[in-house]
């Protein structure tokens, strides 16, 4: 008897755990959050990562379409992506969209086993909650996989492979051009990235950074003053700025090096942090999986576009970073508090996507709406308190500023990108039916 | 239970083979119980000490041999880095007494690295000189200076002598750096900061441009040198330019230029470059290590300068840390970064690569690494490196010890170990523990590596054989004769170790003999330190010894020397005194010859005569062309290319273009480099003219030049084939151009783009004897497309119509790198010889129906062909073949057994064709390439691995799936070697191997010439590759090569020093040109000036 009653008490307890997390939605934190990580532990470079979260997201959002017809197909909004076929059976849509995010997701990155794990994790636990019913769970796995076949088709046209076969960067030496930096001196970052597909822009329409300064070395020009204004104030940095770089500093690859002895330190991307916040906002409004759903996938949408947008003018423009223009013309021993990252400054990568989060945040999660960002607890730095999304977003783009690796001109003009982008997607995209 | 009996009669079988065993191997390790040596440097890692807060930790310590006690008995003296130094009395039969505390010389506090010894004052009785290092302050890094008192202890004068320096020192080395003949001090010293070790740092010169940080020093930072003044040491470091901020790790203090001056070589760690400090005379030093080296090894840490091959001109080699297997070097090898590669050569840090240098002495001031021939380039984390006749069969070996505690480079560990561990570590709020990170750092330790000398540079990796193959955590070493009997032992320190004594049994085989010299100096330089011995035998040997006991790393040896002499009985011994002065002694095999500065006589000057073969007449030329290259980086596109094909410029071709009877020539330019047109002028000098035409094209790379009459109007017309690789994938950049001569040399443009293919080959003849020339254009490479074979063309010219008559069996004949209408048969029809990159050299035979429908090619000679050329080698009538290729001096080693090949085929299905090239390691074929190039081309392959280990150790079978291989193309090299074929006949031919001299470059350029006029011709080679991968790096060992031919086809090489044919760079080609009625020659060198050399008259 008592054997029995304690059983009976333990398949209860799993089943109220198992229930609660796959009903409330949560699934699709726990598979962003999940995503973030492999990222992270894949070393994955900011655009790239920005693509492996958005393609997950969107076949989740595209199987849940078919369960709650209150949300709108983004099929026919974004580019090149046509109507998902319905499943054939009777199936739990959010094993489906779970099923179709991982698959998605397992594509893209590297570590398969990750996802593996987490999606037997996942389904295991959901058979203990729905009687074992192998059958429901084996069609919705099907139908997740075929959803999930879906979107692989369309984004395999988005001309990821054939960036992969041009050539990479050739530093030019031409006056304010970008050059490599210490202490890798790491080739640039994706520079055929402005050849992939957009999924809300068209040739015509894109939103773009206002040309930066003209690039001069006269102690007279504008864009000495900027980059003087780099060095004085790096020269005091007090601990709270210090404290600001290190948290938006999301780097995924740092090198720490002494002598012959040299390690990485992988940290989660700009977008990935942007995926926290927001998850962090889902869990704290205790969303539905629809809205959930709908939230991961405009600022997923976001991520990419911004980051897109960004490395267009990036290598248009291809302007040096502050280390090398500081190094050259005021101070050859010059280090920036942080890392400067592999690829050119103008405009900057954070401060856009920063941006655009912040404005679809703002848009979709109730305001006013204050949080408290722990996101980069991982790495040692404690959370940090925000009033709004916006102001997140502002310290993001400034955190560049104090860590030495943008001009003050990159942040504003990429915050206004930034907004303008996020502007562009809720107003095309219709998410409500 | 076994019964005593049989366990008595199993030891009596087992001993006396294990012994037989010990006494056949040149190396006998002896047992610390016996020698009485139960020295160990212990080591271990504390929260503050440890290899991630300070890697100079982990460097180890030295041993310093000498016979201190002056009983005739060599004694050791053991640095300990944390614990007491020892000293260990020699008692003769290999025992050992330590007397250290008796002796008063464990070396106190701190932390003690490099010892040496040396009669600092001259009282006949060696000193004892201890470095110190690492600790914070700065009492406790004062080095000591052990002034023997001649009773069996020695006291610390140090401060006394002036000597007592605070620096971070490495090791200490006594020499006449001023030419006073008595001994002077240098002390290695390095920055305590290894935060900036590997970065570069900037500043601005005088012109206000970048240039790399040439900081000054700290006090503790910078080499001291210390000038002896009577017998009192005095700091000169500023005035003799010597303040410097490396990572000096040791140093050989001998003459490097000849000029009687002793001159400093430095091996610094890291970035910082070498250093040669070349002796001005008067105390000045000035680093000029660019004018004699090319490259050197990047992390440097033991040296050694030593006559490997009796020349009479000391080798350098230079030990760096990668590992000789495949897994391992895979494992801890991380991959150069073209860009950060490029912004260190740019601002000044030169060409460094990761591997050990063998540096060959050409004796004209020039050095070339051999240390791809030779097998010597790998070793593993590799310290002390000691070059000396170990088996007296009077050749050099080389014996090299390694080890390092943590492998702090493993890749896995470097690019995610260390980075999850934190993470965890951070999960449990214990992030500062250290030890927790250290202990997943894996611990190996390494073989030594012995590489015996078989002459001619042969090299052979002989640890195990030699009994050598104890794995051990090795630092410093030194060899000495301890038990008199004529042959060395090797001494070394261990970390964490009993150290090594190994007894050299080679007096106990009886076979090879040798002379022990030991040395009476002058009164200021007790033994002779700088004095140079050559020591000729009655089988017509010559061997060529310093006397330099400090060498190697961190040590010192025993500074009687021990001079093999294989079997001969006796041999002469002339010793050059550090004066000048000489004298010339007999000594019997076996004996101990003692030279006696006082029997020295300053001898006769000779008026030394130099006459050699050929001068350099460039400037009376007046040609000043440098050859510019653009900036493409094949690599960008093809990360796993072998070389670049951007970078094979320039083509030069010769003909009299304004028919004045004069030689001019064409030389092509790069891609947005027309080509120029120079008329030679009665003088023998070159001018140009305006070449609007060439101008027009400069969009092109001109890969091959030829003239022909086009229009039949008497004038030399011109073909160019554009080459290259920089307009990657787009064919219609790569034209066949023709241009038609006025008739005074000014070209135009007759027709273009009729047909394309990326060439560096004509050959133009009338083999169909139909009147109208052909033209054979050979596709080089398939641009963006490496692998992919190129279209080759035969074209012919009618009525001043081009008309593509191309058979079949031409169309993809290879990568094609030299094509040449020859008639082999003499059946009075032109035969078409091929050979290029992965190809055999092909001959397709003519007759009066056209060429043969195969090639014949000579069998087993898949090689990377750069040039042909065709002379009557052995005076038979019928032309042979000389074939230039890839050399031996390279890691794309192919031989008959173990060749180089390499698939192509596009394994991602991407569009784009991937290529990886294999090479064999020991005995298995494993890619060439790291994880990340290869991960780069083939993304796809990152899911497969995901960490390094999985990659370390794959083949290429391994890699692909075998459908993927079935698809896949492949291609073979299976001899790397230059040769010549001797025609025997139509499809008979005799391959002889060139020498090793003409094997340690990449023969771009072939020339025949009877030069010393004994009626038989001779060989001119050139070439070198500065376009490689990075990892492998240039291949510029390469200064030119005359061999003299017997009329047989066999070739001997002739040093610089006597031949004077002296075309150092990156040379691509040689030309044969009359200047002024004599055959002189000129030389396209890629990024460098055009050469004119001249046969001396």
């Amino acid at each position: 008897m008592q054997g029995k009653f304690k059983f009976l008490f333990f398949f209860l307890f799993i089943t109220s755990i198992a229930h609660s997390q796959l009903d409330k939605g949560n699934y699709l934190f726990r598979c962003n959050e999940k995503l973030v990580e492999i990222i992270m532990e894949d070393l994955f470079t900011p655009p790239v990562a920005s693509r492996i979260q958005v393609y997950p997201n969107i076949a989740a959002y595209e199987v849940l379409c078919f369960k709650d017809n209150k949300l709108k197909s983004l099929a026919g909004q974004l580019n090149e992506l046509t109507k998902m076929p319905g499943p054939l059976n009777k199936v739990d849509y959010s094993v489906s969209a779970l099923v179709a995010f991982a698959t998605v997701a397992r594509r893209m990155i590297y570590s398969e086993y990750m996802v593996d794990d987490f999606v037997s994790k996942e389904t295991s636990g959901w058979l203990l909650t729905n009687n074992n019913d192998t059958v429901l769970l084996q069609n919705s796995v099907v139908f997740g996989k075929q959803a999930a076949g879906h979107i692989i088709a369309w984004l395999r046209q988005d001309n990821y492979d054939y960036t992969r076969t041009l050539t990479r960067y050739i530093v030019v030496d031409s006056a304010g051009a970008w050059q490599p930096t210490a202490p890798d001196y790491a080739n640039a970052v994706e520079p055929n990235w402005p050849l992939m597909r957009s999924l809300v822009f068209d040739s015509s329409n894109k939103v773009r950074a206002v040309f930066p300064l003209k690039y001069k070395e006269q102690k007279n020009s504008a864009f000495y003053r900027s980059a003087l204004q780099v060095y004085t104030q790096s020269k005091k940095l007090d601990t709270v700025k210090r404290m600001i770089a290190q948290f938006w500093d999301c780097n995924p690859n740092i090198t720490r090096s002494a002598g012959h002895f040299t390690y990485f330190i992988h940290k989660v991307s700009p977008g990935g942090h942007w995926i926290r916040i927001t998850g962090q906002a889902i869990k704290n409004r205790q969303l539905n999986e629809s809205e959930s759903a709908k939230i991961y996938t405009l600022v997923a949408i976001g991520l990419y576009e911004g980051f897109l947008s960004c490395w267009t003018d990036k290598y248009l423009y291809n302007t040096l970073r502050p280390e090398t223009y500081i190094n050259k013309l005021i101070s050859p021993k010059w280090k920036p508090y942080i890392e400067t990252p592999p690829f050119p400054e103008y405009p900057s990568g954070h401060s856009v996507i920063s941006s655009t989060s912040a404005t679809i945040l703002m848009a979709v999660i109730r305001q006013p709406y204050s949080f408290v960002d722990s996101s980069e607890m991982y790495i040692n730095l404690p959370p940090r308190k925000f009033q709004s999304f916006r102001q997140a977003a502002d310290e993001a783009s400034i955190s560049r500023f104090y860590g030495g690796i943008h001009f003050m001109e990159a942040l504003n003009n990429s915050i206004d990108q930034g907004k303008g982008i996020g502007n562009y997607i809720l107003g095309k995209l219709k998410v409500n039916n | 239970m076994m019964p005593r009996t049989i366990k008595v009669l199993l030891s009596l079988l087992v001993l006396p083979g294990l012994y037989l065993q010990a006494q056949t191997q040149l190396f006998s390790l002896l047992p610390a119980d016996s020698t009485g040596v139960q020295f160990v440097n212990e080591i271990m890692d504390s929260k503050h000490l440890n290899v991630v807060s300070y890697e100079y930790f982990y460097n180890g310590a030295g041993v310093s041999a000498g016979d201190v006690n002056n009983d005739g008995l060599c004694d050791l003296y053991f640095t300990s880095n944390v614990g007491d130094c020892k000293l260990y009395i020699n008692q003769g039969n290999l025992k050992f007494k330590d007397v250290t505390a008796a002796a008063g010389v464990n070396g106190g506090g701190g932390y003690k690295t490099g010892a040496v010894m040396a009669d600092i004052n001259n009282d006949g009785w060696l000193d004892i000189y201890v470095c110190k290092s690492v600790a914070a302050n700065p009492k406790l890094r004062k080095n000591i200076l052990y002034i023997n008192n001649k009773n069996g202890t020695f006291t610390n004068r140090a401060t006394e002598y002036g000597v007592d320096d605070e620096g971070f020192s490495m090791c200490a080395y006594f020499n006449d750096l001023d030419g006073d003949g008595d001994l002077d001090l240098l002390v290695l010293n390095h920055p305590y900061n290894l935060n900036f070790a590997k970065t570069i740092h900037l500043t601005y010169n005088k012109k206000g441009e970048l240039v790399a940080v040439k900081d000054k020093p700290t006090p503790y930072e910078s080499d001291q040198y210390y000038e002896n003044v009577n017998g009192k040491f005095v700091n000169k470091t500023a005035q003799a330019g010597l303040a410097t901020r490396a990572f000096g790790l040791s140093a050989i203090l001998e003459d490097f230029n000849d000029d009687g001056l002793v001159d400093i070589y430095q091996a610094n760690d890291y970035l910082e470059p070498d250093y040669l400090f070349i002796n001005k005379g008067k105390g000045k030093f000035v680093n000029e290590f660019d004018k004699f080296f090319r490259h050197g090894s990047y992390s440097s840490m033991g040296t050694d300068y030593a006559d490997i091959n009796n020349d009479g001109f000391s080798d350098l080699m230079t030990t760096d840390m990668l590992p000789e297997g495949n897994y391992r070097q895979k494992q801890l090898r991380r991959g150069n970064n073209y860009d950060e590669f490029e912004k260190v050569v740019k601002y000044g840090y030169g060409y460094q690569y990761v591997k050990n240098v063998l540096q060959l002495n050409n004796g004209n001031g020039s050095f070339s690494d051999i240390s791809y021939y030779t097998g010597t380039a790998f070793s593993d984390w590799s310290w002390a490196v000691l070059m000396n006749d170990f088996d007296n069969d009077g050749m050099k070996d080389i014996y090299i010890a390694n080890g390092y505690m943590r492998d702090i480079t493993d890749m896995d560990y470097v690019r995610f170990k260390m980075d999850s561990v934190k993470k965890a570590l951070i999960k449990t709020g214990s992030q500062d523990d250290v030890l927790k990170l250290l202990a997943v750092i894996p611990s190996v330790k390494v073989l030594k590596s012995y590489f015996k000398n078989y002459g001619n540079f042969d090299f052979r990796r002989e640890t195990k054989e030699s009994g050598l193959d104890h794995p051990a955590w090795s630092f410093g070493a030194a060899y000495a004769d301890l038990d008199n009997d004529g042959d060395l032992e090797i001494i070394v320190n261990n970390v964490n170790d009993y150290a090594f004594i190994y007894k050299n049994n080679t007096s106990e085989k009886g076979e090879n003999r040798s002379v022990s010299i030991s040395l009476n100096g002058p009164l200021q330089n007790r033994n002779g330190l700088g004095a140079k011995i050559r020591v000729s035998t009655p089988d017509h040997n010559k061997y060529y010894f310093v006397a330099n006991t400090m060498r190697g790393y961190l040590s010192n040896n025993d500074n009687k020397m021990v001079i093999g002499i294989g079997r001969n009985p006796s041999a002469r011994v002339l010793i050059t005194w550090p004066d000048g002065k000489t004298q010339e002694e007999n000594a019997r095999a076996g004996e101990n010859l003692q030279m006696d500065y006082t029997n020295a006589k300053t001898p006769v000057q000779e008026g030394m005569k130099v006459s050699r073969y050929f001068e350099d007449i460039t400037p009376a030329t007046k040609i000043n062309h440098l050859y510019t290259e653009n900036p493409y980086i094949d690599f960008k596109l093809e990360p796993l290319l072998p070389h670049r094909f951007s970078q094979l410029g320039p083509c030069i071709a010769v003909a009299d273009l304004n028919k004045d009877g004069l030689d001019d020539f064409v030389v092509g330019g790069a891609k947005d480099v027309a080509a120029s047109v120079y008329f030679q002028q009665a003088d023998g000098s070159f001018n140009q003219k305006p070449q609007p035409a060439l101008a027009a094209d400069k969009k092109y790379e001109d890969g091959a030049i030829a003239f022909i009459d086009i229009d039949r109007d008497g004038n030399r017309d011109m073909i160019i084939t554009s080459g290259g690789n920089d307009y990657a994938r787009n064919t219609s950049m790569y034209p066949v151009r023709f241009y038609r001569n006025d008739g005074t040399g000014v070209f135009a443009a007759y027709k273009t783009g009729i047909l394309n293919t990326s060439s560096n080959a004509i050959a133009v003849a009338d083999y169909n004897e139909d009147g109208n020339a052909d033209i054979f254009i050979g596709g080089s490479t398939s641009p963006g497309n490496y692998g992919l074979i190129p279209e080759s063309f035969l074209l012919t010219i009618i009525n001043g119509e081009v008309k593509d008559i191309t058979p079949p069996q031409l169309k993809k004949a290879g990568m094609i790198k030299s094509a040449h209408w020859v008639d082999l048969d003499k059946n009075g029809w032109f035969d078409l010889v091929l050979a290029g990159e992965w190809m055999l050299v092909s001959i397709y035979y003519g007759n009066k129906d056209g060429l043969d429908a195969a090639p014949y090619g000579m069998s087993q000679t898949y090689g990377w062909w750069n040039k042909l050329q065709f002379a009557d080698l052995d005076n038979d009538g019928d032309l042979d073949i000389i074939a230039g290729n890839l050399g031996l001096n390279t890691r794309y080693m192919g031989t008959f057994e173990k060749p180089v090949t390499m698939v192509v085929s596009d394994f991602d299905n991407n569009g784009s064709t991937d290529c990886l090239i294999s090479t064999y390691v020991k005995n298995n074929s494993y890619p060439i390439s790291i994880r990340d190039y290869v991960l780069d081309q083939m993304p796809y392959l990152r899911k497969k691995y995901l960490r390094y280990n999985q990659y370390s150790g794959a083949t290429v079978t391994d890699i692909f799936t075998p459908e993927q291989l079935a698809k896949a193309s492949s291609f073979l090299a299976n001899n790397m070697s230059s040769l010549v074929f001797i025609n025997n006949g139509r499809a008979d031919f005799t391959l002889k191997i060139l020498p090793p001299e003409a094997q340690f470059f990449p023969v771009k350029a072939i020339q025949c010439m009877d030069i010393n006029r004994d009626g038989n011709l001779d060989l001119l080679l050139a070439g070198n590759d500065y376009s490689t991968e990075v990892e492998t790096g240039r291949n510029d060992a390469g200064i030119g090569l005359l061999l003299f031919g017997n009329g047989k086809g066999d070739f001997k090489p002739v040093p610089v020093t006597e031949s004077g044919f002296y075309v150092p760079g990156d040379v691509k080609c040689l030309e044969s040109i009359s200047i002024k009625g004599n055959r002189c020659f000129i030389a396209g060198k890629n990024k460098d000036k055009i050469q004119v050399i001249k046969p001396a008259e």
